[in-house]
């Protein structure tokens, strides 16, 4: 086979796509793993910071719909800006949605987070499902622009993107991993372990909170810019619940909450276990009951998660240990 | 023979080890101090004996029964009670409430043992219908006594009784004590009020690091140079 | 505006046995169980499954009493709904929740399972009854009609006092019988619940049993106000916890005001806004709360109902 018949047959298509969306995935799964694994925040509203990243970058790089397509097509803006530009504003609003959320709760016991961010969460996708002028209401947003899509060949296009996904992965871990073996990291860890200790030793502790919970909200928001650029269309059914938020904590868990490289190999052995899935429900589940297929694959996704948790809490790899915990565990 | 036998405990909290092979004995009807600076394990020690702490070595026996590792809830059964130093009572729920909870596992005994407890607190009969939150810090501390004594236990277990008491209360709350002692009940009492816990105990232990450092009748304690230099704060 | 308030106090009265559920089940496990609502969901499921399939089948009459829009069939399924539903609490408790607490593992943990438990719940519902709306019965019944131009359907009257006899059962039963108070001695204080003799495990099983029955007949009044849907559970999660967390968080007592609040507000809320908003609106008030009041409006400052 020549090389371009292999860099277009199927498979391979098909490997490049799982591997893009991996890889975002990952990026939810870091910022993930700044609030939980590093801090111990609760975030059950990922979906939500996703969607806010997802909807930023599009508004951002879109142009406003002109011609028959503004006929059925609205959107508050569309400021037609470059790809980078809207990566640096989904991170900047989730950021700001953060420090929104984090004043009243984190101050608060750990499972207010959890309620509030799921609320956030919830309202996000109520609002860009309800409001038609803003982005177009429940039926989203089309022709999301693809950044470099004129470097290549239209069928080679996804191994550009795949490129620029695992570089901002790499960037984003390798900057992660360094703010978190710093003594501001070792302060998220002391808290995570016994905030009253932490804040015995004259920390600050919500503002170290409230710190991790805008960084992680941040990298959630690059996640679901690129997610938005390489979908090209998103529409509020994509920020439910399940899959926005809930397999993100499956991700986590699998891995190694606390672990960098974990938390990335949790997020890539599990979409494989998602994809395995699909073919399995495809073969198993009857055609009659196609409307309830998905929700196998969720049972056993929550069932996954509820092993995980009893029987291997530190995940696949375990957590590395490079501060001493405060408290013996 | 010995009515609680605890031998060589080891335990602690977590990956802590508190308690380094620590020995004691109570007596049918005894009086027994244990006493020892703060942080020495007087409480782990408590707590390890009624099943709040799981000991990692050692056993304790009472009435011959091996109880080491029993559930609290079982440890009850057996004739054993245990007031501990704080969040003693239950705050929210009335006096008599508490003293139900006491009998919890004897609803049988309830009423007669209710009397008995107003006649040796008669403060509390007035305060009956009260919330214990209501009242004050000696009452609070009869409540306390009151509901370990429900369930007619051999033997009381009492962590540091007059621990946050007005001096005023302090005596008050010894001869209580030494009442319930008379009724043949024993007592096993952690004090901080080192001297006074051995004027009215029989036998005393001074622990210290986790470990036993005096073991002897209260009268020889209290007259031991070294104990009375060490842990009674003054000379013999 | 007064039509929408008396259709608030009738959801609020709801969300006051759904909340007060919750917090019931907060004071003793003491973690914020996210698989409640789904508990709601699984009564309204289990209830629809009797009446409709079960009852259906046999021969049971379906005599209506007077102007209720459901008769007999639905009077015998809430208490086996009830039951169920609390088994299925209890049997989660055991899988999921007992191991943890035997491994003491930390709050988040317990938060983190309840999360995978709700989940799960909807997935079974999704799986086992399908996406689509269900309705207890299609009989229409009409309106009574009071002063004030006020329309009030019949179901809704005893959906409100189904609620305050509930929660007045409830009162009752925590004040008055053996297990209550040793489950309020729990909450208050649960070390010394044990030392007490208390076995402090019954207890968990007592709460799970109490609190997902009470969750089911809130689940199944919902279904006779409404229609029963497999997010249901998931929608109300704000809503219960908001008015959990207005009335103090568990503080159940706190909880039946709250919820009484949230539901008028919601109900009020739709003259303005679309009413898909509001979860929204619920989380609003949440938030509010937790600026001005977090210990909630009757505060909860120590432990124990």
């Amino acid at each position: 086979m020549t090389v371009e018949a292999i860099l277009s047959s199927g498979l391979l298509n098909y490997l490049v796509g799982f591997l893009i969306v991996a890889s975002i995935y990952a990026l939810f799964t870091l910022g993930l793993n700044v609030h939980f694994g590093d801090t111990g925040l609760i975030n059950f509203g990922v979906a939500g910071f996703f969607a806010i990243g997802a909807y930023t970058a599009a508004l951002v790089t879109k142009p406003l719909p002109t011609g028959e397509l503004a006929r059925y097509t609205q959107q508050a803006f569309g400021l037609d800006q470059p790809f980078l530009v809207g990566i640096i504003a989904a991170a900047l609003v989730s950021g700001i949605i953060a420090v929104l959320i984090g004043i009243p709760t984190l101050r608060l016991r750990e499972d207010y987070l959890a309620i509030a961010t799921i609320g956030i969460a919830e309202s996000i996708r109520l609002v860009f499902n309800n409001e038609q002028w803003l982005a177009n209401g429940s039926k989203g947003l089309v022709g999301i622009p693809r950044p470099l899509y004129d470097l290549v060949p239209t069928a080679y296009y996804n191994y550009v993107y795949l490129g620029i996904v695992i570089i901002v992965l790499a960037v984003v871990a390798v900057l992660l991993e360094r703010m978190i073996r710093s003594p501001w990291g070792r302060v998220l860890r002391a808290i995570r372990e016994d905030e009253v200790v932490a804040a015995a030793y004259g920390k600050n502790v919500f503002a170290f909170k409230l710190q991790a919970l805008v960084l992680g909200a941040m990298v959630m928001g690059i996640g679901g810019a690129l997610y938005a650029h390489n979908a090209g269309t998103i529409s509020p059914s994509v920020f439910e619940p399940v899959f926005g938020t809930f397999i993100v904590w499956v991700m986590l868990i699998l891995g190694g909450s606390g672990n960098t490289k974990g938390v990335i190999l949790g997020a890539f052995v599990f979409w494989a276990i998602w994809a395995g899935t699909q073919f399995a429900t495809d073969a198993f589940v009857p055609p009659a009951l196609n409307s309830r297929a998905p929700h196998f694959r969720f049972l056993l996704m929550e069932t996954l998660l509820v092993l995980m948790l009893l029987f291997r809490p530190k995940g696949i790899l375990g957590e590395e240990r490079f501060v001493s915990t405060l408290r013996p565990r | 023979m010995s009515l609680l036998e605890a031998s060589e405990i080891v335990s602690g909290y977590g990956d802590i080890e508190i308690l380094h092979g620590v020995s004691l004995s109570v007596g049918r009807g005894e009086m027994v101090a244990v006493i020892g600076p703060n942080g020495c394990g007087k409480s782990t020690l408590m707590k390890t004996i009624f099943g709040l702490l799981t000991p990692t070595g050692g056993r304790v026996t009472f009435k011959d029964t091996d109880i080491t590792g029993m559930p609290p809830h079982e440890i009850v059964c057996q004739g054993l009670s245990y007031v501990p130093q704080a969040d003693n009572t239950f705050l929210s729920l009335t006096v008599q409430e508490n003293l139900a909870m006491g009998a919890f596992l004897r609803p049988d005994i309830y009423a007669v043992q209710a009397e008995m407890a107003y006649g040796l607190f008669p403060d509390l009969k007035a305060r009956r219908n009260a919330k214990v939150s209501s009242l004050s810090g000696g009452q609070r501390q009869m409540v306390a006594m009151a509901r370990a004594l429900m369930l007619e236990p051999q033997l009381l277990l009492l962590d540091e009784p007059t621990a946050g008491l007005a001096p005023v209360f302090v005596e008050a709350v010894f001869a209580q004590i030494a009442h319930v002692n008379s009724q043949g009940i024993a007592v096993l009492m952690v004090e901080q009020n080192a001297r006074l816990a051995l004027e009215h105990a029989q036998r005393g232990y001074v622990l210290a690091s986790g470990e036993n450092r005096f073991t002897g009748e209260s009268s020889a304690l209290l007259a031991n140079e070294e104990v009375a230099r060490l842990y009674l704060g003054g000379a013999a | 505006m007064i039509a929408l308030v008396v259709d608030g106090i009738i959801l609020g009265s709801i969300l006051s046995l759904g909340a007060v559920s919750l917090t019931l089940v907060y004071g003793i496990v003491r973690f914020a169980n996210f698989a409640h609502g789904d508990l709601m969901a699984v009564g309204a499921y289990v209830a629809f499954f009797l009446v409709n399939t079960v009852f259906a089948t046999l021969d049971i009459p379906i005599a209506t009493f007077g102007p209720l829009s459901f008769g007999l069939p639905m009077l015998l399924a809430l208490p086996l709904a009830m039951l169920m539903t609390a088994v299925v609490a209890v049997v989660v408790d055991r899988l999921v929740f007992r191991p943890m607490r035997a491994r003491r593992y930390a709050t988040v943990m317990f938060v983190i399972g309840s999360l995978a438990v709700a989940f799960a719940i909807r997935a079974l519902v999704f799986i086992i009854w399908g996406p689509e709306f269900h309705f207890y019965t299609q009989a229409l019944r009409p309106a009574l009609k009071l002063p004030f131009d006020v329309r009030v359907k019949p179901d809704q009257i005893f959906i409100l006092l189904a609620c305050l006899a509930m929660v007045a059962g409830l009162y009752l039963f925590l004040q008055r019988s053996k297990i209550g108070q040793a489950l309020r001695a729990t909450a208050d204080n649960p070390d010394l619940a044990r030392i007490s003799g208390i076995n402090t495990e019954h207890m968990m099983i007592w709460t799970w049993a109490i609190g997902a029955a009470l969750a089911a007949t809130a689940g199944i009044l919902l279904g006779i106000d409404s229609q029963i849907r497999p997010e249901m559970g998931w929608n109300l999660l704000l809503p219960l916890f908001a008015a959990a967390i207005l009335g103090g968080i568990g503080n159940p007592y706190g909880a039946l005001v709250g919820g009484m609040v949230i539901g008028i507000v919601q109900q009020v809320s739709t003259a303005f806004l679309l009413p898909t908003y509001k979860p929204a609106v619920a989380f609003v008030i949440l938030i509010l709360v937790l600026l001005i009041r977090p210990r909630g409006l009757f505060g909860s400052e120590q432990r124990g109902f």
